[in-house]
């Protein structure tokens, strides 16, 4: 199987698992599908954490679709280009499975989000 | 709270010798920024990756040398590892790292006798030792958190 059947593969099996920006199913299969790499996966987890987590001086309760959107595009430049829906994506799979720290932020972002 | 993009091009100034502190004066017109905000992704977009030119130095696959020490930190220091681990893959990592220490010193162990030490490989084996034991994205965390702070423990 070449990995652009694997890729579609993927996806069809993240779909038939109800994936969406809300519950995504899977971190990785974001990022494959934006055209990153697994140095971006580990980043984003180390980096989020040492940068915004860990750093007392940032509001992260605060920030915006944007600012995350800011923040990981100097981890990897292909998020320079990705809608909300991935930006939430990426932070409600964070928050539900590496950095629980995100929970607060990542539910207000996804409601005001799904209001507008 | 809009970031603005009007990011200083200044210098950034390494904090210390910490290998991710970075900061950079900002520029914005947006008073209404965040400016910590700024001065975090200021200092990313800095040069072309998050790291300092020592992390990434550090990080380089082969550093085999580093990764023995660092290994053997691990081993005999369990709780400056546990805290490095808290730092980069938070609390829920670090216990697990804690509670699982004797199966993950028993997969490093073995890479002690390696010519060559990539950091993948203490990934790879701190994974193989939390699998099954633990949820998939705490032996995840744990395994980046040990793998990306080797350099950390030296």
């Amino acid at each position: 199987m070449d990995n652009e059947l694997i890729k579609l593969a993927l996806s069809e099996i993240a779909e038939s698992l109800d994936d969406s920006y809300e519950k995504p199913v899977s971190l990785a299969l974001i990022l494959g599908q934006i055209g990153a790499n697994s140095r971006t996966f580990k980043d984003i987890l180390i980096q989020t954490r040492v940068k915004l987590i860990n750093e007392p001086s940032v509001d992260i309760q605060n920030m915006s679709i944007d600012d995350f959107r800011s923040f990981f595009k100097y981890i990897d430049t292909h998020f320079e280009r990705v809608n909300n829906e991935t930006i939430l994506a990426v932070l409600n799979y964070l928050a539900k499975s590496y950095i629980e720290e995100l929970t607060d932020v990542s539910k207000k972002l996804t409601t005001e989000f799904k209001n507008n | 709270m809009q970031l603005t993009k009007n990011f200083s091009l200044a210098a950034a100034t390494i904090v210390g010798a910490g290998l991710f502190a970075v900061s950079a004066p900002t520029v914005s017109a947006d008073t209404t920024s965040n400016n910590d905000i700024n001065t975090v992704v200021s200092s990313l977009s800095n040069g072309n990756s998050v790291y300092s030119d020592r992390t990434l130095q550090e990080s380089k696959y082969g550093m085999s040398k580093l990764a023995k020490t660092a290994i053997k930190t691990i081993l005999n220091n369990r709780s400056a590892a546990k805290s490095v681990v808290q730092k980069l893959g938070g609390k829920t990592a670090a216990n697990a790292f804690d509670r699982n220490f004797g199966a993950i010193s028993s997969e490093l162990k073995p890479l002690l006798k390696w010519a060559d030490v990539p950091s993948q490989a203490v990934y790879d084996a701190t994974y193989r030792a939390l699998r099954g034991s633990v949820s998939n994205s705490t032996a995840v965390s744990v395994a980046n958190a040990l793998a990306e702070g080797i350099s950390w423990l030296i």
